[in-house]
């Protein structure tokens, strides 16, 4: 009986074939932007947590300071819940690292860059409330952090996670368009060889079967042709970031992927049966009033 | 329970129940125009029987067997198949009565574009036959319609008669218990008429009722048999 359904399935296909590509291609060109947008949000997401777990504060000290005070002070700032780590910065060895990236010479009788303590902290912290904090204590001269940055990673996040919510309406929406017009085109084209199956018999489920699988065929097509096309300019891109910002880890193709193909497969499938129930419902009337 | 269908599944025919088909007071209204198309209609008529239904155009012949395979309802009275009122049939218990209902059209109703071993054996393979059994059956029925060398031919290039042929083959390809023929010798030569006759001729003998909507007097003379005849949906004569 399957043999005859897919033989069914070939048929609708065939008769159809103009608009089961066209559908087949744009489908494939929505999957193709889902995904785009998909890995936008989930290589920011992980740009975004790569930097709240680097997050850093510069502590400068005061000049004139003894190394015992300055020991001192980093012990006292180590007992802060909101600190993970502390790593003191010597002014010699910030000039030493300011004249390498820079690629000149300093003179090094008269460094006047301060000594520093470069501190670590937890997620989720206050950094303003900590700031004031910490300029209270002695010895302490200034507090920098680049906040700033980080906030508009923020922003830029929520507003791609956003839209990707948008895509994805719009990519069901999309599908269910999609499947709904191909299937009523296959029902008016095969509709007398539809009425002939009814005449001799045939169950609604016989009859209704291979259109259900031929709307969930081209959802499977277009979302393994999708994929297949994306990985290989993904793969490009993840590449060309790593020679652009080494620092920033993208997420392989695997991390984008699996899930993108889960959701775009699972909720595709389940909105082209439902939208080929309804164009049936609405189109193909087998038995009569 | 009723005596032809018991379930969706299983047809069973009552032995000794004579009345294959029966009207009993069948009325049918148009949906949209609130026309009668057919007023007060009764008949009887018993297991291999051949009969003529024979009236004008719009004199309601259609309705009736439109009514006998349930493409639709009747509004009021019972329209009985073997002891079964189809009228409160359920949807999804049609297709298994319309296996037992051959219906052939003037205009054939084939898939022109399929080949004639394919349009007859859609009847069997919906209803899961193995292949090797399509096959014999399909010999048979080719031998029975005196086609058996045009058994992969494609149907549209098929002459009239032929098609109209295998359009009886495949009504009656399932060994239904009553076969409906809609004009089907309407714009056929008269040898092919004779031949498309005897066939049905040969259908009744194995006990299969017959049902032949027909404009053509000359037809009957040549082969009679009881006629029921309709005028602007009223029965008005049936000897």
């Amino acid at each position: 009986m399957m043999i005859k359904i897919l033989e069914e399935v070939r048929e609708n296909i065939k008769n159809d074939k103009n608009l089961f590509y066209y559908s087949l291609v744009t489908m494939i060109i929505i999957f193709f932007i889902f995904n785009f947008f998909c890995m936008m949000a989930l290589n920011l997401l992980k740009f975004n947590e790569y930097l709240k777990s680097n997050m850093q504060l510069k502590i400068y000290i005061e000049k004139n300071t003894t190394k015992e005070e300055n020991l001192y002070l980093e012990k006292k700032l180590l007992k802060y819940d909101e600190i993970i780590k502390t790593k003191y910065v010597s002014k010699d060895i910030a000039l030493e690292d300011l004249s390498k990236n820079l690629d000149l010479n300093f003179d090094y009788t008269d460094n006047p860059l301060p000594d520093a303590i470069f501190v670590r902290i937890k997620e989720n912290t206050d950094i303003d409330k900590l700031i004031k904090i910490i300029k209270t204590e002695k010895k302490v001269e200034s507090v920098e952090v680049k906040n700033e940055f980080l906030n508009k990673i923020k922003r830029l996040n929520k507003a791609l996670n956003k839209v990707t919510i948008y895509i994805s309406f719009i990519v069901l929406g999309s599908i269910f368009i999609l499947i709904f017009n191909l299937i009523q085109s296959t029902i008016l084209i095969r509709k007398k060889d539809i009425k002939i199956m009814a005449l001799v018999g045939a169950t609604r489920l016989y009859i209704e079967m291979p259109f259900i699988i031929e709307s969930i065929i081209v959802v499977i097509l277009a979302s393994l042709i999708s994929t297949a096309v994306f990985i290989p300019i993904y793969n490009i891109l993840r590449e060309s970031a790593k020679v652009v910002a080494p620092f920033v880890s993208m997420a392989s193709w695997q991390e984008v992927i699996i899930p993108t193909i889960i959701l775009v497969s699972v909720t595709g499938i389940l909105i082209s049966v439902l939208s080929t129930v309804i164009t049936m419902k609405i189109n193909l009337k087998l038995y009569g009033e | 329970m009723s005596p032809f269908i018991t379930s969706y599944k299983n047809i069973v025919v009552v032995e000794g129940l004579e009345n294959m088909i029966e009207f009993s007071n069948v009325i049918r209204i148009g949906k949209r125009d609130k026309k009668i198309i057919l007023n007060n209609i009764n008949f009887k008529i018993d297991k291999g029987e051949f009969v003529y239904l024979v009236g004008a155009s719009g004199s309601g012949k259609s309705t009736i067997f439109k009514l006998i395979y349930r493409d639709i309802r009747a509004t009021k009275g019972k329209v009985l198949i073997k002891g079964t009122d189809i009228t409160k049939l359920r949807n999804r218990a049609v297709a298994f009565l319309r296996r037992k209902i051959g219906v052939a059209f003037q205009d054939f109703q084939l898939i022109e574009t399929r080949t004639v071993y394919k349009n007859i054996s859609y009847s069997l393979e919906i209803i899961g036959k193995s292949r090797k059994e399509i096959d014999e059956r399909i010999e048979e029925i080719l031998k029975f319609i005196d086609m058996e060398n045009k058994k992969f031919e494609i149907v549209s290039e098929l002459s009239i008669g032929e098609k109209q042929r295998i359009s009886i083959a495949r009504a009656i390809i399932n060994n239904p218990d009553i076969l409906l023929c809609d004009e089907i010798t309407a714009n056929l030569n008269e040898e092919i008429k004779k031949n498309i006759l005897m066939l049905l001729f040969k259908l009744k003998d194995i006990g299969t009722t017959i049902i032949f909507a027909t404009h053509d007097k000359e037809l009957i003379k040549d082969f009679p048999q009881r006629i029921i005849e309709l005028d602007e949906g009223v029965v008005v004569y049936d000897d």
